[in-house]
């Protein structure tokens, strides 16, 4: 199911960015996003709830990039929908979207969770 | 730049995402980056503006500044203004590229950035960056390298033209007058020039050689001269670089002039003769033809720089170089014999020596007609300054290959030729012979050694003490000419004195003997020597020069003396020649206070009642009879009747050639005045016989007694 949310390709090269004996890069990130993706959600359901092109389009196109990041692609494109919508201020769709991303997100942040979890746990306290 | 100190290249990224900016790092650290962050376009600037990166990431979408105005606003700083930016774009849209090209960004990445490539691709953008900075840093070299070289350029193609230009700094006066003038640079050249670059152009097309030639133009009565150096250029086309060569080519030019031109009359130096001469010699080798030297040698020209001075001796020079010149140029008589009037060459190889070298003649005979000619011309009087001279010229011949195959043996037989022409009495031609003997050979180089010695001062003189037999005091000095030969040593006067007189050399060696006396007496003038005497002797030669009296006494006033301290001696021969002008002179210089005596006296044919007629003050017997005068012979009876002569004429008598005691003797009884020979002292140099004569005056102060019993 993982692999139906998440892109693995992303993880990967993130993986490979990774230096032995430093905090994983990949736990970072994903954490990083995890807090941070809820957070932009907020800010989306908040900016269509007021009805503010602005704030959608700003949130929309930074979840689109860091969701792409991880290989949260249906998060990314959902984003990038709204990140349009926004930019053109045609938000009769907007509501809608935003349901679908909290969906997609709660999924893919569900499986990121997983993916840090059982990561090997290789820290070293600096 | 500040940043060249840096051990590996400084990456700024701007992004306002955390976790973009971390990977970003994570994977710029791993490809050997160093990085450093900015999280909006304002922090951007700022940041750039301190650390000065190599390279800048730069995030599109970002809160305070977006990244367009970002990039803009980096690019305006002046270290920054070719530093990399790369925008990091969300979607490859056409819009926000131009947007990023438009601001200034160097390329662009769209986001989602595959992390393993960005090293590469950050590598990559920094290597094209530092070929772009060195291809600008290089054409910045290349055109101040092109603004240095004084050299004009151009590109020309097959056909003449041109296709770029360039005038160097010293410009191109050729240039400036044809690149315009036409479609093709080749059809409006000068003739001449055109031809040249033409098959250069082809050659160097062809071969893809350089060629390089030199061009000489004339524009306005001024001459130009350019190298001209021919590159291929392109398939159809060569760069031609030109440089203005003209001042260089002056430069060389007087370089050259005053190396083989003689700077007094413009004419060629010896240099250049030998040159022409051993030209000559391989070109007659080459046509089996003859050809002549032609030596000239002005007769007794030093007495003209002597007595009138080095201008007016100059101004003859030139005016004599002038014929030469014109004689070579002029003319018929020449071209009569079928040689060319650029077959003559005239040189002057200094003092009044000239030659005249004639090529390409069929027989050397011909050379004699030409020297005929010439002696001709020269002969003419010459005016200088209101003043009319005559200058004759001897003339040797020696001609190739008859008299010399090589340059050494040539000029050496044309020299001593001419001095075949002075022996036979001056003005006239002498063609060397082979037959002039080993002996005359020997005896004109002692003449032409002489003359340069008596030139140069290369002569001395030395003095013999005459003895006062009764007060045993010296009363004078006889001053004696010597001559060492630089090669031959030390030459008899018996030997030289005749060839100075047949060689016409005499009177220039008086002159030289009176001077060196006349310092001499000056140089005793306020010590013990001061009544020594000096008699020098005078040659018939010097005697019946014009106004000789004048230019003793002239000489004596010059370095002032007391004119009783100089004496004369003539010999019997010289007196008794035109015996009017003899006592005329004679009376003017004893009026003048100067002694003189009678040289040699016994062995001339001497007429007694002339004798009388003659203002002088002693008789000098000459050595043969001193020498035989206790043989038991009559020379003792000779003796014994020169001195009772010169008593009952009230003079003086002096015996020369004193060897011995005995002669000594014989000479006291009969009474004579004064002896000089080897007995009391030998002839010596000026420094020997001034502390001989000092030495000898402290003694005889000393010995009184001494000098008191020997007086009777």
């Amino acid at each position: 199911m993982n692999a139906l949310v998440i892109d693995p390709t992303p993880l990967d090269a993130i993986r490979a960015l990774e230096q032995p004996g430093t905090a994983s890069l990949l736990d970072t990130v994903i954490n990083m996003f995890l807090d941070q993706s809820v957070e932009l959600a907020g800010r989306i359901r908040a900016g269509v709830e007021a009805g503010n092109s602005v704030e959608i389009r700003e949130a929309a196109h930074s979840l689109k990039s860091s969701a792409a990041n991880v290989g949260a692609m249906q998060v990314s494109a959902l984003s990038y929908d709204l990140e349009l919508a926004g930019r053109d201020g045609t938000l009769d769709n907007v509501a809608a979207l935003s349901d679908r991303l909290d969906v997609a997100l709660r999924e893919a942040n569900s499986a990121l969770a997983a993916i840090a979890n059982t990561a090997p746990a290789n820290v070293e306290p600096a | 730049m500040s940043n060249q100190s840096r051990q590996a290249p400084l990456v700024l990224v701007v992004e306002d995402d955390a976790s973009q900016r971390l990977l970003a790092r994570a994977a710029l650290q791993q490809a050997g980056f160093e990085v450093t962050e900015a999280c909006d376009g304002k922090d951007a600037i700022e940041c750039a503006r301190d650390v000065l990166p190599d390279l800048i990431l730069l995030d599109v979408e970002m809160p305070e500044l977006d990244g367009f105005a970002a990039c803009s606003g980096i690019r305006k700083i002046r270290e920054l203004v070719d530093t990399p930016i790369i925008m990091l774009t969300g979607r490859e849209d056409d819009e926000s590229i131009q947007n990023a090209y438009d601001s200034g960004a160097t390329d662009f990445i769209s986001k989602p950035i595959n992390w393993n490539l960005l090293g590469h691709r950050v590598k990559y953008i920094m290597r094209a960056t530092r070929v772009g900075r060195g291809l600008r840093e290089s054409e910045r070299k290349n055109r101040a390298f092109i603004r240095a070289i004084p050299d004009s350029m151009l590109v020309i193609d097959k056909a003449g033209v041109v296709v770029t230009q360039h005038r160097g700094k010293d410009g191109s006066r050729l240039l400036d007058r044809f690149v315009n003038a036409g479609r093709s640079l080749l059809d409006a050249l000068p003739e001449q020039i055109a031809e040249s670059w033409r098959s250069q152009i082809e050659s160097v097309l062809t071969t893809g050689q350089t060629s390089q030639s030199e061009d000489h133009y004339e524009d306005d009565g001024a001459n130009y001269y350019y190298e001209t150096r021919m590159v291929p250029y392109t398939k159809n086309s060569v760069l031609v670089m030109q440089r203005d060569v003209s001042e260089k080519k002056r430069a060389d030019a007087k370089v050259r002039r005053l190396a083989f031109y003689d700077t007094l009359t413009g004419l060629p130096n010896r240099q250049a003769f030998l040159i022409q001469v051993s030209e000559a010699i391989r070109e007659a080798k080459e046509n089996d033809s003859h050809l002549s030297i032609l030596y000239f040698d002005l007769d007794n020209f030093k007495r003209i720089n002597d007595s009138l001075g080095h201008s007016t001796g100059d101004a003859l020079l030139r005016g004599i170089a002038r014929r030469l010149e014109q004689c070579v140029r002029r003319d018929d008589s020449v071209a009569r014999f079928g040689t060319s009037n650029s077959q003559m060459q005239v040189a002057r190889l200094g003092g009044d020596e000239f030659t005249v070298l004639l090529r390409d003649l069929s027989s050397p005979d011909e050379a004699a007609a030409v020297a005929e000619r010439i002696l001709a011309v020269l002969r003419e009087p010459l005016h200088y300054n209101g003043q009319q001279f005559v200058i004759t010229p001897s003339v040797g011949i020696a001609s190739y290959p008859e008299d010399g195959e090589d340059i050494d043996t040539l000029v050496k037989n044309a020299d001593m030729a001419m001095y075949g022409a002075k022996a036979q009495g001056r003005n006239c031609i002498s063609m060397f012979s082979g037959t002039m003997s080993v002996r005359s050979l020997e005896r004109l180089e002692l003449e032409d050694s002489l003359r340069k010695a008596i030139a140069n001062g290369d002569l001395d003189l030395n003095y013999q003490p005459k003895l006062d037999i009764t007060t045993r005091q010296v009363t004078g000095v006889e001053a004696l000419v010597r001559w060492t030969h630089p090669d031959r040593g030390p030459v008899s006067p018996a030997k030289f004195i005749p060839i100075a007189e047949e060689a016409g050399l005499i009177v220039d060696l008086s002159h030289w003997v009176l001077e060196a006396a006349c310092q001499q007496l000056v140089a005793w003038t306020g010590t013990d020597l001061e009544h020594i005497h000096v008699a020098i002797n005078l040659s018939g030669k010097q005697f019946r020069e014009d106004e000789v009296d004048v230019q003793i006494i002239d000489a004596i006033k010059r370095h002032g003396f007391d004119r009783s301290r100089l004496e004369l001696e003539l010999t019997e021969g010289t007196l008794m020649t035109d015996v009017e002008t003899t006592v005329e002179t004679l009376t003017q210089l004893k009026e003048a206070g100067l002694k003189i005596a009678v040289d040699d006296f016994g062995t001339g044919y001497s007429s007694l009642s002339y004798l009388k007629k003659f203002p002088i003050d002693a008789l000098k017997i000459d050595r043969a009879f001193v020498q035989e005068i206790d043989a038991g012979g009559n020379d003792r009876s000779i003796c014994a009747a020169i001195i009772a002569l010169a008593r009952s004429m009230d003079l003086k008598v002096i015996a020369e050639g004193v060897e011995t005691s005995e002669q000594l003797q014989h000479l006291r009884f009969l009474g004579c005045d004064e002896i000089q020979g080897y007995y009391f002292a030998k002839p010596m140099t000026a420094d020997k016989v001034t502390s001989f004569l000092t030495e000898y005056i402290r003694k005889t102060a000393r010995a009184v007694p001494l000098v008191e019993g020997a007086n009777h």
